[in-house]
């Protein structure tokens, strides 16, 4: 089919174009709102900045397709092959991307906000600046799997209010993105780079964080418990009112981070460097510091009852009003 | 000081604990720990032992070393002991003071026949054990002091830490060049972000060759009256290097460098500054809040080609087809807009002006429409607060936000 009897069939009134071969067809800036191309055959074609809102491509096949600024809002967007695909400013605000396959692709600069995304494949893919507010991602338990972002790049991506809750983040790249009220319950972000990241209100219990680089960080109120941060680097981090309940923090790096009235009771901070951090009324009930590095820490007014820091290196650290181990209040 | 060494040695050698005073030995003398051995001889506890005598001639520094260094280990408590046991040997041979104290609070200047250098390089070696990835480290270590990529791990293990961290403090002069040096190793290795960390770590743990005194780690308080050793190590002064040639012939390493291809992970970016956090720009939330309020009428790519156009000042042609439209990413492009452009009129002008220069000018309206319309709101909500929010504890760190810079 060529792109003017498309084009013809589509003005009179036909959209099924369902199950065709329309390989390398040029439909750039095409207006096709609505139609249908379910399970057809779409690999590298051109629809740069056409109008496709509320089409539907399910099951399609358009890898290596050049896409770049089209329109796909609330199109079904579901089990398709997008592989290589360029969606560079892509409009796909509320569609359904699930189970799609859209890994090594190109989404810079996209629109995804309320997307769903779960089961689909973006590891490699390049999500830099999109926007994914609300976007859902998360891990069903009815064999829906969680978005794979294994290796992408989502630097300051907008993330808000993103469900994200067993995502696999492994190694992406998530510097300076906005993960405020984010939802990452039990997510796999070994090995990412969050620096400079916003998690503020996020809600990260469970999450693998293993050698993570949270490096000035924004985790002000972030709800954190049974996290595993184990070597991951969190020096000029904001923890301030952070709750991490019985989290893993062994040889992690939290030089001079802010952690005040942070909720580290039963935390596992065996040989982490807390040198220089802010940990005013902290509580770190029952928390396990052997050989901690708490020098120059400002523990004031902390609790401490019951924690191990007989081995821990506390060389002026301030502990004045801060309750001890033993109970006992310093002076 | 050999004979003294020889009686000292030979008492060491017949103690029950001889090993782990082995062991111990020459962890605080050379910087590395023995695994497998199982009773050593007098001879081998004289080397280490007079190595170690010789470093320190003063005893009180040397009481403080030992107990520094089994701090470090992870079994501190009974190679306190141990630690014990060889000082009180030390000690009774020289007809001295008590050894039983563990825990100093002060230390004497140190005596000025120790050569600090040689001090700092078996403080700081005796901690670089205990990192994880102990081969990974050393890897790096060496191609940070040699340029070697080295793979084989018996040549691997058979280089000291005491010499490694010669050899870096020998090539980089400051603190600086050697973390410029390490992310450069790392930036060309195929997995930049495990090595990235572990450079990391080793510029932290490096530190103390370029600032720290010498005996500041190993003692745990010193009352602030306390005389302090000066012994901040010169950073134009070099070992003889006849020397550290000497500790590991480096001709017979192989020079083939294992750089598979060039990093895919982490862009240059992603590096860490001079402050150690991250080197991507600071954005303020609210450029997030416009950016969605923005993206809810406009195209996101005609809203990229104008950005481009307005901040770069580069051609419409290459805003469209250029690399710049993909090495650029929105956010910040958007920040830098709104820093620039504070008043929408004037912003709505040259807007248009670059649509006409552009295809499909009219499909731009909509965009420069939604652009206006998000300034306008946001130039109107900051300029009611124009101070920026101070919170305790946490915002000094944060930054100012742009918007009010």
């Amino acid at each position: 089919m060529t792109p003017e009897h498309l084009i013809t069939q589509y003005k009179s009134g036909h959209v099924d174009f369902s199950g065709l071969d329309l390989y390398r067809i040029q439909l750039q800036g095409s207006d096709l709102i609505g139609a249908n191309f379910s399970g057809s055959n779409l690999q590298c074609v051109n629809l740069v900045l056409a109008f496709l809102s509320r089409t539907n491509f399910h099951q399609a096949n358009l890898k290596g397709s050049l896409l770049r600024g089209a329109n796909f809002s609330q199109a079904d967007l579901s089990n398709c092959d997008f592989r290589d695909a360029d969606l560079m400013g892509c409009n796909l605000s509320r569609s359904d991307l699930r189970c799609s396959d859209l890994s090594l692709s190109t989404l810079l600069d996209a629109n995804l906000s309320g997307a769903d995304l779960r089961g689909a494949i973006l590891n490699g893919a390049d999500l830099r600046s999109t926007c994914l507010r609300s976007a859902n991602m998360r891990e069903e338990g009815r064999g829906l799997p969680g978005a794979d972002l294994r290796g992408a790049n989502l630097q300051y991506a907008d993330l808000k209010g993103a469900n994200l809750s067993g995502v696999n983040l492994q190694r992406a790249n998530l510097a300076g993105a906005n993960l405020t009220e984010v939802s990452l319950k039990g997510a796999n972000l070994t090995q990412a780079i969050l620096t400079g990241a916003k998690l503020t209100h996020a809600f990260m219990s469970d999450a693998i964080l293993i050698e993570a680089n949270l490096a000035g960080a924004i985790l002000q109120d972030a709800k954190m418990n049974r996290v595993d941060l184990t070597r991951a680097i969190l020096t000029d981090a904001v923890l301030t009112d952070a709750t991490l309940n019985g989290a893993k923090l062994n040889q992690a790096n939290l030089q001079n981070s802010k952690m005040a009235r942070v909720r580290l009771n039963k935390a596992e901070l065996g040989r982490t460097n807390l040198k220089d951090a802010l940990l005013l009324e902290a509580n770190l009930i029952e928390a396990y510091l052997g050989r901690a590095d708490l020098r120059g820490a400002d523990l004031r007014g902390a609790n401490l009852i019951r924690a191990e820091i007989s081995s821990a290196l506390m060389a002026g650290a301030n502990f004045a009003g801060a309750t001890l181990p033993d109970g006992s209040i310093q002076d | 000081m050999q004979d003294a060494a020889s009686t000292i040695a030979r008492q060491l050698a017949q103690d029950e604990q001889a090993t782990r005073i082995y062991k111990l030995l020459t962890y605080v003398s050379e910087g590395t720990w023995v695994g497998d051995i199982s009773s050593p001889n007098e001879a081998m506890i004289y080397r280490v032992l007079s190595q170690l005598l010789e470093q320190f001639t003063d005893l009180t520094l040397l009481r403080s070393y030992i107990h520094t260094s089994v701090n470090t280990l992870s079994k501190p408590a009974e190679y306190s002991q141990i630690a014990d046991l060889i000082l009180e040997a030390i000690f009774s041979d020289r007809g001295g003071e008590d050894p039983t104290t563990t825990f100093l609070r002060v230390v004497s200047p140190p005596n000025p026949q120790v050569n600090p250098q040689t001090t700092l390089y078996s403080t700081i070696a005796a901690k670089l054990p205990q990192i994880p990835n102990q081969i990974r480290l050393k890897k790096l270590a060496l191609c940070a002091a040699r340029s070697i990529w080295e793979v084989d791990l018996a040549r691997l293990e058979a280089i000291s830490w005491v010499d490694l961290t010669k050899m870096i403090h020998q090539r980089h002069a400051t603190h600086q060049e050697l973390k410029k040096g390490l992310q450069q190793v790392v930036s060309q290795l195929s997995k930049p972000v495990e090595y990235s960390v572990l450079a990391e770590t080793l510029i932290d743990n490096l530190q103390a060759l370029y600032q720290v005194p010498i005996v500041q780690v190993p003692i745990v308080e010193v009352p602030t009256n306390a005389a302090q050793p000066n012994l901040t190590p010169s950073l134009t002064s070099n070992l003889n290097s006849s020397e550290t040639e000497s500790l590991v012939n480096f001709d017979e390493i192989r020079q083939d460098t294992h750089f598979p291809k060039p990093p895919d992970v982490i862009p240059p970016s992603q590096w860490s500054d001079d402050t150690g956090t991250s080197r991507v720009e600071t954005i303020d939330s609210e450029m997030f809040d416009l950016h969605f309020d923005i993206m809810k009428l406009a195209n996101p790519l005609r809203l990229k080609h104008l950005l481009l156009i307005l901040v770069n000042g580069i051609e419409p042609k290459d805003a469209i087809e250029g690399m710049t439209l993909r090495q650029q990413s929105m956010i910040p492009l958007l920040a830098t807009a709104f820093r620039l452009h504070r008043k929408p009129e004037i912003l709505g002008i040259k807007l248009r002006e670059i649509a006409r220069k552009l295809p499909d000018t009219d499909e731009y309206e909509t965009t420069i429409e939604a652009i206006m319309r998000a300034f306008k709101m946001r130039s109107a909500s900051t300029s009611v607060s124009t101070t920026p929010k101070r919170m305790p504890f946490d915002e000094s760190t944060i930054g100012i936000s742009s918007l009010n810079r």
